[in-house]
């Protein structure tokens, strides 16, 4: 030990012998690791993860354990209240309601998730040039940005779904007579690809304004600089201190984002412009039962409270996750 | 040029780029600071003086940077030279800076012994239990009580005094020849003050390091520094031993700073203050940019901006009509 202090230069005028061993019994925590900490110490936290794990354990293993085939019309059992063969009824057309509610979750987190995927890929590489780059490029892009988000994104959503449906779904059969992929082929894919590029197209700007405003703060914040007085390599600086400053906002409203996603998907498709049936959605499931919805208004109800729970899980994750990446929340 | 010169700058200009045109921020600066000697440089706002620190450490921001020139010579190499790479090597090994601003200066996410050991680890090489155990004894000589149980807090749960104390660490952790210190004390109050220069002092002591204090405190000055450099409008004005510069002023500018101290016994009365303001670094007229504000100006002050002439030894001024003895003592009172 003694070498050491004396390599480091350090000529402690009163070393203490103790202080190695004291600090040997100082246990290290990463922020990460303190993150989680007090995530679970928050009860809506919590909440919102258990939910939001059902509801992606449902989209990925839902269809597999669907007691029926979603599709499959029983015209002898037409609207039922739920009973031991069908948990949760059937629907107008004699559909087994349980296995659409699951095969809806699948929709719901399919858009969710590549839309998200689509919206911070953008989003985050045009948010950070325009922060990183400023000038003209920064003046174009938040230009772009104020132009798409000057509607309200259902109306542009809507709107694109409603104008752009017919060229993609000429374009994409003219792909497949070429290519002959199936997924090409099929109404619900063709579903699934227009959703993905309306909800996107209004999607990235929030999270373009963000990483935007994130690194222009970051940018100027007194411990880069003192990073790159002490000489630490620009890689370091940007894995190591930029990004892990950056990176809280983005994870929350990621979370939060989720559940936004959902709600427009849900809307669209109750308005018949996002997923058509007979393919499941949460949002058209809810105008399909519409016209019983005095006889059996579960029909209506179900879908309808399972999105408002999924979101409700999403954005109670996303709060749970602000608290938690904030270093400053720590209790001691 | 001798081997005691630890830092020699020659000529040096900085001009910065600004809508109102170019911004002659450094205006061919010379002087050298030795081995183990501390140097003040003292101005208002807006004279150069961070610019020169931040010129030596080659972080002027660019943009706006348009133009820097000159020799900047330190441990025999010339800084504006060397490749950006070159240069970050040098950054804590034979350079380090601490800031204004210690709270803004640590980033809030990293534990405080990591941030210092981090430095240790890009520079010397030396492995995470090398650098942690080193750490820990840097925070303990700087004064961070408890070192080792504050070792993984957070800087926000330290105070401003105490992340100053962890910056004046993470500067000193590599060793270097020169520690450039900006205004570090300002945000702090005179006790913490009075506390982080002696440990400073103590510092420079047993490493044998030489220190550039950049202050507009003449407190400060009076406390610390072995010589002193003035700074008006991006122009070294006068340079001398810390006595010299107090007792015998050779430029009215800092005849006037020290006028403007309060004094106790002139307790009850009006503050003197330098009248007007610095000159727009922008456009800068012939003759001495001083000369507005100045007490004695002659007519020549208008015409020509004096150059920097020995007034005695080791002691430059450049004044066309330096303040007598008499003045000087006038001003002290």
């Amino acid at each position: 030990m003694a070498d050491t202090v004396e390599e480091s230069g350090v000529q402690p005028a009163a070393e203490r012998p103790s202080l190695a061993a004291e600090f040997e019994a100082v246990k290290q925590r990463s922020l990460w690791m303190d993150a989680l900490d007090r995530l679970v110490r928050n009860k809506a936290a919590v909440i919102g993860s258990i939910i939001a794990t059902i509801i992606i354990l449902m989209a990925v293993v839902g269809p597999y354990i669907a007691p029926y085939d979603y599709l499959r019309n029983d015209f002898s059992r037409i609207a039922e209240a739920p009973s031991w063969d069908h948990w949760m009824g059937t629907d107008v057309l004699g559909r087994d309601f349980t296995s659409r509610i699951l095969n809806g979750a699948r929709t719901a987190v399919f858009v969710a998730v590549v839309v998200l995927v689509i919206s911070v890929t953008i989003g985050v590489t045009l948010g950070a040039t325009a922060g990183f780059v400023g000038r003209w490029v920064d003046d174009v892009i938040i230009r772009i940005g104020e132009l798409l988000s000057a509607f309200p994104n259902i109306l542009m959503a809507a709107f694109l779904s409603v104008t752009m449906r017919e060229p993609v779904t000429i374009f994409l059969a003219d792909i497949y007579s070429k290519t002959e992929w199936g997924i090409l082929n099929q109404r619900i894919y063709i579903d699934y690809f227009m959703m993905f590029g309306a909800i996107s197209a209004t999607e990235w700007v929030g999270y373009a304004r963000l990483v935007r405003g994130q690194v222009l703060s970051l940018k100027e914040m007194g411990f880069i600089r003192a990073e790159r007085a002490l000489g630490v390599p620009q890689r370091m600086i940007i894995t190591k201190h930029l990004v892990p400053n950056a990176i809280s906002p983005i994870v929350v409203s990621v979370s939060a984002g989720v559940g936004g996603v959902m709600l427009t998907e849900s809307t669209l498709s109750f308005l018949g412009l996002g997923i058509q049936p007979p393919a499941a959605s949460w949002g058209n499931m809810v105008s399909e039962n519409l016209t019983r919805w005095r006889y059996d208004p579960h029909l209506v109800v179900m879908p309808g409270m399972v999105l408002a729970v999924a979101v409700f899980g999403f954005n109670f994750l996303g709060d749970g996750l602000n608290d938690a990446l904030n270093p400053r929340a720590i209790q001691r | 040029m001798t081997t005691e010169n630890v830092l020699q700058v020659e000529g040096l200009e900085t001009h910065l780029g600004s809508r109102e045109g170019v911004i002659k921020a450094v205006n061919g600066s010379n002087f050298t600071v030795d081995k183990a000697e501390t140097l003040c440089i003292v101005g208002e706002s807006g004279s150069g003086k961070t610019m020169t620190a931040l010129s030596i450490m080659g972080l002027v921001p660019s943009p706006p940077l348009e133009l820097i020139r000159g020799r900047i010579v330190l441990d025999g190499e010339d800084i504006l030279t060397l490749t950006d790479s070159q240069i970050r090597q040098r950054r804590s090994t034979k350079m380090g800076m601490i800031f204004q601003d210690p709270e803004n200066s640590l980033n809030p996410t990293v534990k405080i012994g990591p941030q210092i050991a981090e430095t240790m680890q890009v520079h010397l090489g030396v492995d995470e239990k090398t650098a942690r155990s080193r750490a820990v004894r840097l925070m303990d000589r700087v004064g961070v009580p408890s070192a080792a149980s504050r070792y993984y807090d957070y800087p926000f749960q330290f105070s401003g005094g105490m992340r100053q104390r962890v910056m004046i660490a993470i500067a000193l952790c590599c060793d270097p020849l020169l520690l450039i210190a900006d205004e570090p004390t300002t945000a702090l109050d005179v006790s913490v003050q009075a506390q982080l220069l002696d440990l400073v002092r103590e510092l420079k002591d047993e490493r044998g390091m030489s220190v550039i204090w950049i202050t507009h405190d003449l407190g400060v000055v009076a406390e610390l520094a072995d010589r002193v450099a003035v700074m008006y409008a991006g122009y070294i004005v006068e340079e001398g031993p810390v006595d010299d510069i107090f007792f015998r002023p050779k430029h009215r500018y800092t005849e006037a700073l020290l006028q403007s101290l309060p004094k106790v016994e002139r307790k009850g009365t009006v503050l003197t203050a330098i009248g007007g303001m610095p000159p727009s670094l922008a456009n800068l007229d012939a003759g001495c940019p001083f000369a507005p504000r100045c007490s004695g100006p002659v007519d020549r002050c208008w015409e020509e901006n004096p150059t920097l002439t020995e007034m005695s030894e080791n002691h430059i001024a450049a004044c066309w009509n330096p303040p007598s003895e008499a003045e000087a003592a006038a001003a002290r009172t």
